[in-house]
């Protein structure tokens, strides 16, 4: 559904911001993209929008060149990009209105299943500089479904909201996929929402992709474990016997086929003093910070 | 462009200057200079120094100034406070070709100009019906362009109807070289004064004797042609010769404003 194919793209002589990045979203599915500030996540975004230029590379929405066909593929396409800015001395509805004019698109029936979609319908008459953060990202997110996109490009589009906000709208965006079968391409610094709405994620280190595949893969690994002793130097001899690699963070990992209550026993039983022998859960969090830190080494 | 409250202001100070200027006008020594004016010429005081002639005078005085003033802050900003805001992220968000929302807010432009010029022309016209009541010929003159002419009120009418046309005509100038302005990554404020800038710069090269020989190069020398349609003769060649020039130099300012927009990012 979504092409991006060597993508390069440089601001200035010294600053480039994005270096040969290519991945895929395709049909139906939700993808993050991940990345610290300033990694590329928002000029990706503008690039597939049409609304930067890039140096190198395409964008392929459908088919359809954004660069060549830019209005063509844009048809396809709800976006909300970067905070979305809208006339603070018009109301909700004539906001919609007035974009939606601009793309020769007016259905008002269309436009009060969105509001209502959205849960918009009663403030749309007033004006938005009385609307609160979430209620603009409400209209944002009704403007990118008016008229009926089959993609949707969603940049930082919780940044700002409460948690109830945060819930809300994600629980709208997965009600989307599943009643539209829309295709969603997310961008976002909260881990736990990515985790929560996606089926994969690429991940953006300074212009460059360091990862591409299922979000959950990078929290499968080996079990570990936190030994709390005071013979250290006496575990840490007795860990490669007993079934498990010591780790530079002082945790144990295990060899596959050995399980932990058999390392705890070996420790033990080679005069290893333990006072806590707990399981380490790796988070999102653990897994992107190592594998956005180990890359840039 | 019509929500914006800055798109009125130039409606509200130009009434406001009308009755300024129409105040200063019924003043003893400004009448006594019409007075001497028109009688030097032969004619008799009372029968021009009308409604007519205070609405021309006012067209005269006050719409190449301060006209250029409110034309070029609603040009200014049309595309560059829109850049400023973000709006114009959002917009382009939408499956709208950047050409086409050009196009669209240079009308828009084009539009305002003549609404305002003719919001002016014809509410100086009211006020001056007003305060001298109708009938009364049409004294119109200007020492630049070397003419001085006396209409009956019918004729003097249509004159000034054409030339209500013909100003508005003139003025898109400083519209579309604001609209040029307002294409670049810069703040509105710039694209104002540098337009505002530049017709002053044309303007006064223009009035420079040294220049006589280079009129024909200034915008302003042409947007000036709105008055020859007083002339006795209304030299129509020279009117269509003149408009076409600068319509070419209208649409060469769009084109150009549209390749520098087409070029840019638009990224916070």
């Amino acid at each position: 559904m979504i092409s991006v194919k060597n993508l390069t793209k440089r601001f200035t002589s010294s600053r480039l911001a994005l270096d040969n990045v290519s991945f895929e979203v395709k049909d139906q599915e939700i993808v993050g993209l991940l990345g610290h500030n300033g990694a590329g996540k928002s000029t990706v975004l503008g690039i597939m929008l049409g609304m930067v230029r890039p140096n190198e590379g395409e964008v392929m929405i459908n088919g359809l060149s954004v660069q060549q066909h830019r209005s063509k593929a844009l048809r396809q396409i709800g976006a909300i990009f970067e905070a979305p800015a809208f006339y603070d001395y018009m109301t909700g509805w004539d906001n919609l209105r007035a974009l939606c004019a601009l793309s020769g698109f007016w259905d008002e029936k269309e436009v009060w299943r969105v509001l209502e979609l959205v849960g918009l319908e009663k403030r749309i008459k007033s004006k938005v500089n009385t609307y609160s953060h979430g209620m603009r990202q409400r209209l944002a997110l009704a403007q990118s479904l008016l008229p009926e996109p089959k993609v949707l490009l969603l940049d930082e589009p919780t940044d700002g909201l409460d948690p109830e906000g945060i819930h809300e709208f994600r629980a709208t965006i997965l009600k989307l996929r599943a009643e539209r079968g829309l295709t969603i391409l997310l961008n976002s610094h909260l881990l736990g929402g990515i985790e929560l709405m996606c089926n994969r994620c690429v991940i953006l280190r300074e212009g460059k992709k360091v990862y591409e595949g299922p979000v959950n893969e990078g929290k499968e690994r080996a079990p570990r474990f936190a030994l709390k002793t005071d013979d250290v130097a006496k575990a840490q001899n007795l860990v490669p016997a007993a079934g498990g690699v010591w780790m530079e963070d002082g945790t144990i990992e295990l060899l596959p086929n050995h399980e932990g209550p058999d390392v705890l026993s070996s420790l033990v039983q080679g005069g290893v003093r333990v006072d806590s022998w707990t399981p380490v859960k790796r988070t999102l969090e653990d897994w992107y910070l190592e594998l956005t830190y180990s890359k840039s080494s | 462009m019509l929500a914006r409250k800055r798109t009125f202001l130039g409606f509200g100070a130009f009434l406001l200057l009308e009755i300024v200027l129409f105040i200063v006008f019924h003043l003893d020594k400004v009448e006594n200079v019409f007075r001497s004016m028109i009688q030097r010429q032969g004619e008799a005081f009372d029968s021009y120094f009308s409604g007519l002639t205070l609405a021309y005078m006012v067209l005269r005085l006050s719409v190449f100034l301060l006209g250029g003033i409110y034309l070029t802050l609603v040009a200014g900003d049309v595309v560059a406070k829109e850049s400023e805001d973000g709006n114009l992220r959002l917009i382009l968000t939408r499956p709208v070709s950047r050409l086409r929302l050009l196009t669209v807010k240079y009308i828009s432009c084009l539009v305002y100009t003549v609404v305002l010029i003719q919001f002016i022309a014809w509410s100086a016209l009211g006020l001056g019906v007003l305060l001298r009541g109708w009938g009364g010929g049409l004294f119109a003159f200007a020492p630049e362009q070397e003419f001085i002419a006396f209409y009956d009120a019918n004729e003097g009418l249509q004159r000034f109807a054409l030339s209500t046309i013909t100003l508005s005509l003139g003025m898109m100038g400083a519209s579309s070289i604001a609209f040029f302005f307002s294409c670049w990554k810069i703040k509105p404020s710039a694209a104002t004064i540098t337009a505002l800038s530049y017709l002053m710069i044309d303007m006064i090269l223009r009035e420079g004797h040294f220049m006589d020989s280079y009129k024909h190069l200034l915008l302003t020398h042409y947007m000036a042609s709105w008055s020859m349609v007083f002339f006795d003769t209304i030299p129509w060649a020279i009117l269509i010769r003149n408009y076409s020039l600068l319509a070419g130099a209208y649409l060469t300012l769009f084109v150009l404003g549209a390749m520098v927009f087409e070029s840019r990012d638009v990224k916070s």
